[in-house]
């Protein structure tokens, strides 16, 4: 509430907080159960009692909990909130639910220990995030730190890449309304270390955001371009004296890589 | 003037929210305050007011207080000579 205005009637209210928390919390403690639960019954089964057979065990049990932990939070996003759409949402509209809770999904894997396994294998990072509802294609790659606040609105060509640390977000909440709008990449688009990605960001074929880049809301990078900065602008490396001056002497750009 | 908070009524619940009944908008709820109003919205709303109403809207203009309700609007479009 700003001062000296009538309160906020859409907040949230701290009971509503705590209650989405609570059936948060009971929703991932289920999954954690589930998804241990299996490959201990297995290694149960198997009786694995020398210590080597037991090691192994584990470490595949680790992978298949990791494989079903992923898997129900597909399951439940697909099945609990079937469709979100983009648009402007006061957060008691029915459609800010499904993204607003589906953020709480992506929350968990966040959490876990299995979100660096999902980031950096490639096969687990494809199933997971296509299952989430983004459009990518097997030659996306995030790197160390990487994530995609949405991928139910999120689209992206062939070999795309997200530099450490990078963050891609199809939303943003400001008071009581939250705004929802689809980021998608063209083919062979690179994203700096660090990056920020906004709703509404569209980015041409073989475009770079530099690392550490803030790429505003609504922010179109037209194809092959560069964009740096905070907020992000577009770069033309060939531009003027510097540009002319480099093709006379290369060794400028020698210099400036030295530097 | 309750004509004119109805057609703002209209034009910030269609364009600035998705799916929203008109309806849903009180002529005292403060439009910063839930977040409605932000600088791309305050633009198109005042782009809006100028192109579509006719109303001479200066940088001066450009107050919080004249822009924080519906009824301030309207309160703002009749200083304006706005009816």
């Amino acid at each position: 509430m700003l001062a000296d205005g009538p309160p906020n009637r859409f907040a949230i209210r701290a009971g509503e907080l705590v209650l989405a928390d609570a059936v948060g919390l009971a929703i991932e403690g289920l999954l954690y159960f589930v998804s241990l639960a299996g490959p201990l019954a297995l290694l149960v089964q198997i009786g694995a009692d020398r210590p080597l057979i037991l090691l192994a065990a584990v470490l595949v049990g680790y992978l298949v909990a990791l494989v079903i932990f992923l898997g129900g939070i597909v399951v439940l996003r697909r099945v609990l909130f079937p469709s979100i759409v983009p648009g402007r949402f006061i957060i008691r509209n029915p459609n800010a639910l499904p993204p607003m809770l589906s953020a709480r999904l992506m929350a968990m894997v966040k959490r876990s220990p299995f979100v660096g396994m999902m980031r950096d294998v490639s096969f687990l990072r494809w199933a997971f995030l296509r299952g989430m509802g983004a459009r990518i294609d097997p030659t996306f790659v995030m790197v160390d730190g990487a994530f995609i606040e949405d991928p139910w609105l999120f689209s992206a060509g062939k070999n795309c890449v997200m530099g450490v640390g990078s963050l891609i977000s199809c939303h943003f909440a400001q008071h009581s309304v939250i705004t929802l709008e689809p980021v998608t990449l063209g083919d062979d688009v690179t994203i700096g270390a660090g990056a920020l990605i906004s709703p509404g960001v569209t980015i041409g074929d073989g475009a770079v955001v530099g690392a550490g880049a803030a790429v505003a809301r609504r922010t179109a990078i037209g194809p092959g371009e560069f964009w740096s900065g905070n907020p992000a602008r577009k770069i033309d490396l060939f531009a003027g004296d510097r540009g002319a001056s480099a093709v006379k002497d290369p060794s400028i750009i020698k210099e400036q890589l030295k530097a | 003037m309750s004509d004119t908070i109805e057609q703002l009524r209209t034009f910030i619940t269609t364009t600035f929210l998705s799916g929203e009944g008109v309806s849903t908008l009180r002529d005292e709820d403060d439009l910063l305050a839930i977040g409605i109003l932000d600088s791309y919205a305050l633009v198109e709303l005042v782009d809006y007011l100028r192109t579509d109403l006719d109303i001479d809207v200066g940088p001066e203009d450009i107050k919080l207080h004249n822009f924080r309700s519906l009824r301030a609007i309207a309160a703002f479009l009749r200083t304006k000579g706005r009816a």
